[in-house]
């Protein structure tokens, strides 16, 4: 064994007490004997999905969470019905989730891989690996920003350690000395491949000096060494010191999942080694040995733990399935926030004030950080310098480095840093420069951040706002200027945001701060310093609500951002021939206003849809399926697309210029579709 | 398997017709070849053959007399021979629901359903019944257990030539689409019925011809403009026979061709004597000629030498005709129709006026058939019978040119310097202007009047 891993009986005989080693032995059973009861659940066919079972592995969670309170909170793996149990669910809620009723943690959305209980501070196990550790240490920073002593704890398994997540959040955990236990469950397989066949350095532990923090290697089947350690690490993450990496070496002593073969990849005989180090067995021989209950008073222990969990299943088997219809609810907010200032549709008249675009979206997070102590920026360059489009400016200055957040270049790690702040309590502002780095982070946006509120059955909220600049233009070539909302609207569970004016720039972000669901605010970079009416007073715009920018009678025009202003353009030079076109722009993509745009359409009878971004089940096909359902009896003529070419951006003016379209080519377009 | 008795396409432009009434009875037995029902179509009732054979069993909806049908429109079934009762005929195999239609999409081009004529093509289609060979489990009997795809033949319409606005009819406004309607948009149907327009009779400026909403409200406003059709007056509504419907949309389309028509006097005096030696004549075996019959005699033998007065407009060419085919218009009590008198020049006087005789009975006794009156490169028509002296004749589309003929009368001309009673006749020649010009024209006419006024030759 390494110098490094520690011989729990010492410290635990001094450490813990009579009452702690019962308790530990309690938990630990309750654990086993939930798991062996699911994995007869999942052969008699009463678990509809997977089920991964945490025997043999009791050790570590029951050891780690008997030093957490009810408010620290736990993020979990696949393999998380054991930290659950240890972080308090009840088990009848954990079979009753796994059966899929009602009565289960996650109201049947989750099952094995989705167990939440966050009043009780589960925050979920997950069926991807990695992002558990940049949740928690999300949370961590939360509990910063918020000024709490609350600790996070991320369980992941050593499949976990050889991912960019593992690197990316221990490096910003470290860095900002946030409180969070990283504690690695080391069983030697990550599903079956084993570690020294994935890992150049098979020493988790000694990966902590990396980041600036302890790393210790503990036996992962002695749960009093496990607690000690944890205990030891729990108090320094509540004291501000920062976090600490536990690898808890043990062995799962059942298959991957309920169900898979198990000798392909190791044998019986070194399954049946592992099974005599069994921890709960460990345990009770050092509970007789040190006098502290008979054998028979740990049996009946263990005969009321098994009437508790058969009284568990009956109640899971006897819980209703959820009602259907709810089937699509929480994907956002059953109750949007309201909003802080008044809620405002139409542009402004004449006399206001003139502002930019970029000074607009300054103002509204400006004026939403001094209203929410629990909104903070994170992104490169976004501190004391401010932004690389001004974003920040000032800011740092004003709300100083811990609400202004200079990041290592780790977007997926800083996006999943942002979700599980989300998740605690605070409000992540991330300012990505240019959208396109968002796709390093997608897994986050997409499985976690997207999918949180209804993961956990709506009683999380993920008040996260990611922004940055879209657009083709001024060469900024492929990996600056990508038109991606198409992708984000596809996916349930966010916002998406594309504005088009400063008015609407500030009202949108204005009312993204305010609510809680995950927002995308799309900046087009060519509209950073164009200039629009923007009142003094503060104002909200409601996302799903389309503007009619120019009225008119022989063809309706729908475009966002840059394409929304050309539009207008193209409508005043058909305007000349004696085409009336009327503008509309839906500003939002995600919720997609097709009530106005078809209104429009039942007006005019012909619909062009105008669009920077890639055809192909984009914006503007999802617009001309609305409007070619919905609106059939009112077209006088087939719905036109006009979009950008199919290719990415590429560098040199002339050849940039011919991917996007044009004025000309809306006007033609147009006057085309008017004639026809 | 029953077969579907369905109205037939009787010529090349028809959609719909009047039916007459069943030739057999219900339950009676029809043998292939028997004539079924009679049908008349754009230009003549017509007694329809039967192709296939069995029990005529007549639905409880089935049309009857005067009833207008649409070509396609299944009449009655015919059964096979009444099997014994409580013999049960074999099943025939069923072809799973969810393969048929897979199938329907891979043969549905062949062999199902009349196949759409060409413009240009006399075709007349038989009626549209399934081969009766049963041969059970074949694709085509899942097909044709489908419902039997729209016969669309938009190529049989006129090329350039929609008809322009009728008043509502209401079916077609409803918003089902027609077999030969222009394309439409569907905010122009919905305007449509909306106004009671009959959208499938508006003239679309769209692509393709495609009607807008802007045509379906130009076309109100221009049937607001015609003026007298605020405020229907009293009196009694007449519905429209199929010919008269054919006559409306023939003429329709014949407005919307650019023409032109030329006058001319000619001198009838040595043709008014030729009649009267014909009429007089001993050696006569068929009816006497008449002015008509010597006419088409006449622009029989000139128009080889004038091949585009003997032509006609077909889209992308002129189409100048290879033999010499002459309509004679004929008024009946149901309405015009125009017999086709063939290969003129070929034919001798008698013989022309033995044929259009024949033709003029028929029609005036509703028997023409499509085939009479399909053909024709040339059409005569004649009002002087009725004392008309100059008119302005329509034109026949597809055809070139149409001669008006007027009533002779005497009059007072200077010959040689002295005043003399002469006959005289008034040609009018209406022609496409697209398909030739007006000094071709001319030379056509006076060629025509030179015949007149020397027109033994009609005799050779």
């Amino acid at each position: 064994m390494p110098a490094a891993l520690r011989e729990g009986s010492e410290l635990s005989q001094t450490t813990t007490a009579a009452e702690s080693w019962l308790a530990l032995f309690d938990r630990m059973l309750v654990i086993r004997l939930c798991e062996e009861q699911l994995a007869r659940s999942h052969q008699r066919g009463l678990i509809h999905g997977a089920c991964h079972t945490y025997v043999g592995e009791e050790a570590i969670a029951t050891g780690v969470c008997a030093h957490l309170r009810t408010d620290d909170v736990v993020f979990s793996t696949h393999r998380g019905h054991g930290h659950a149990l240890a972080k308090g669910l009840p088990p009848r809620e954990l079979i009753a989730e796994l059966y899929g009723r009602e009565t289960g943690c996650s109201r049947g959305r989750g099952g094995s891989m989705h167990i939440f209980a966050p009043e009780i501070g589960m925050m979920g196990t997950s069926g991807i690996v990695g992002p558990c550790i940049l949740q928690a240490a999300g949370a961590g920073y939360a509990s910063r920003v918020l000024g709490l002593d609350r600790v996070a704890v991320a369980f992941f398994g050593d499949g976990a350690v050889n991912n960019g997540a593992f690197h990316e959040g221990l490096n910003m955990a470290g860095l900002w000395k946030l409180p969070v236990l990283f504690v690695c469950e080391n069983n030697q397989f990550a599903t079956e491949v084993p570690f020294n066949a994935s890992a150049a350095n098979t020493d988790v532990a000694s990966r902590g000096a990396s980041y600036g923090m302890p790393g210790l290697a503990l036996d992962g089947n002695d749960v009093l060494g496990i607690s000690s350690a944890a205990a030891e690490a729990v108090a320094r993450a509540r004291a501000g010191e920062g976090p600490t990496l536990l690898e808890c070496r043990t062995y799962r002593t059942r298959a991957h999942a309920e169900g898979m073969g198990d000798f392909t990849y190791r044998t019986r005989d070194e399954v049946d080694e592992w099974r005599k180090r069994c921890p709960i067995a460990r345990l009770r021989e050092r509970i007789v040995a040190a006098g502290l209950a008979t054998d028979e008073d740990l049996r009946a222990r263990e005969a009321s733990i098994a009437a508790l969990i058969a009284e568990a299943e009956t109640f899971a088997a006897a819980s209703r399935p959820p009602d259907p219809a709810t089937a699509t609810t929480h994907v956002y907010s059953a109750v949007p926030a309201a909003p802080a200032s008044p809620l405002r549709h139409h542009p402004p008249g004449p006399g206001t004030r003139e502002i930019t675009y970029g000074r607009a979206t300054w103002e509204a997070l400006s004026e939403e950080m001094a209203r929410h102590p629990e909104i903070f920026v994170m992104g490169e360059g976004i501190g004391v310098r401010g932004g690389n489009f001004r974003t920040t400016e000032g800011l740092f200055q004003k709300y100083g480095a811990l609400r202004l957040r200079d990041t290592p270049i780790s977007e997926r790690g800083f996006v999943g840093l942002a979700g599980g702040a989300a998740m605690t309590g605070a409000r992540p502002v991330v300012d990505f420069m240019f959208a396109d780095f968002i796709m390093d982070s997608i897994g986050e946006v997409v499985n976690q951040i997207a999918k949180m509120q209804y993961m956990s059955s709506g009683r999380l909220k993920m008040p996260v706002l990611l922004r940055g600049c879209i657009g083709i233009g001024h060469s900024a070539a492929t990996h600056h200027s990508g038109n991606y909302y198409p992708l984000y609207a596809h996916f349930p569970g966010l916002r998406v945001l594309v504005p088009s004016t400063p008015y609407d720039a500030k009202g949108l972000m204005k009312r993204a701060l305010n609510c809680d669901d995950p927002v995308l605010f799309l900046e087009h970079r060519e509209l950073l310093n164009t200039r629009g009416p923007v009142p003094d007073e503060e104002y909200e715009i409601e996302f799903g609500r389309a503007v009619v920018t120019r009225e008119g009678a022989d063809l309706t025009i729908v475009a966002i951002a840059q394409m929304a202003r050309r539009a207008l353009e193209a409508a005043e030079q058909l305007a000349g021939e004696g085409i009336s076109i009327e503008v509309v722009d839906p500003r939002t993509v995600s919720p997609l206003d097709t009530e106005t745009i078809l209104r429009s359409v039942h007006k005019t009878g012909r619909l062009l849809v105008v669009d920077e971004a890639y055809g192909p089940f984009g914006f503007a096909s999802e617009i001309a399926a609305h409007a070619a359902g919905a609106a059939f009896d009112d077209l006088d003529a087939p719905v036109r697309r006009l979009f950008g070419a199919f290719s990415p951006t590429p560098y040199s003016p002339s050849l940039e210029q011919a991917v996007v379209p044009a004025l000309a080519d809306i006007v033609q377009a147009a006057r085309q579709l008017a004639r026809e | 398997m029953k077969i579907e008795v369905t109205v037939p396409r009787l010529g090349w432009s028809m959609e719909e017709g009047v039916f007459q009434g069943w030739l057999k009875r219900e339950g009676e037995w029809v043998g292939r070849g028997d004539l079924l029902f009679v049908l008349e179509g754009d230009k003549a009732a017509q007694e329809v053959e039967s192709l296939d054979e069995g029990v005529l069993r007549l639905p409880a909806a089935a049309p009857g007399e005067g009833d207008v049908v649409q070509v396609g429109q299944v009449l009655a079934y015919l059964e096979p021979r009444a099997v014994a009762v409580g013999t049960a005929p074999a099943p025939a195999p069923q072809m799973s629901p969810s393969l048929a239609p897979k199938l329907a999409a891979e043969i549905g081009p062949a062999g199902t359903g009349p196949q759409p004529a060409r413009a240009g093509t006399a075709v007349s289609l038989p009626p549209v019944v399934p081969a009766a060979t049963p041969i059970a489990a074949h694709p085509r009997d899942a097909v044709d257990s489908l419902p039997r795809p729209a016969v669309a033949p938009a190529a049989t319409a006129l090329p350039g030539a929609r008809p322009v606005l009728a008043g509502s009819s209401g079916a077609a406004a409803a918003g089902r689409r027609p077999r030969t309607a222009p394309p439409s948009s569907p905010r122009a149907r919905r305007i449509a019925a909306s106004l009671g327009v009959d959208w499938a009779r508006v003239a679309g400026g769209g692509p393709g011809g495609r009607v807008r909403e802007q045509d379906v409200r130009a076309s109100l406003a221009t049937a607001a403009a015609a003026p007298p059709l605020e405020a229907s007056p009293a009196g009694e509504r007449v519905p429209l026979t199929a010919l008269r419907r054919t006559i409306a949309a023939r003429l329709t389309t014949a407005a919307a061709v650019p023409t032109a028509t030329l006058t001319r006097r000619a001198d009838a005096t040595a043709l008014t004597a030729l009649r009267r030696s014909l009429a007089s004549s001993t050696n006569q075996t068929g009816p006497v000629p008449g002015y008509t019959d010597l006419l088409v005699k006449l622009v029989g033998m000139l128009l080889p030498e004038f091949p585009y007065l003997n032509a006609r407009w077909d889209g992308d060419a002129l189409l100048l005709c290879a033999g010499v085919n002459i309509g004679i218009a004929v008024d009946t009590d149901a309405g015009l129709v125009v017999p086709v008198l063939r290969d003129v020049p070929s034919r001798s006087l008698g013989d022309i006026a033995a044929a259009s005789r024949a033709a003029i009975e028929r029609a005036r006794a509703n028997q023409l058939t499509p085939a009479d009156c399909s053909g024709g490169t040339f059409t005569i028509t004649n009002l002087g019978g009725l004392g008309v002296e100059t008119f302005t004749p329509v034109l026949n589309p597809p055809q070139a040119a149409i001669l008006g003929v007027g009533r002779i009368t005497p009059e007072a001309v200077v010959h040689d310097g002295a005043v003399v009673a002469r006959e005289g006749i008034t040609l009018s020649l209406t022609f496409d202007h697209r398909v030739l010009d007006g000094a071709p024209a001319a030379r056509f006419l006076d060629a025509l009047r030179r015949a007149i006024e020397n027109p033994e030759r009609v005799l050779n």
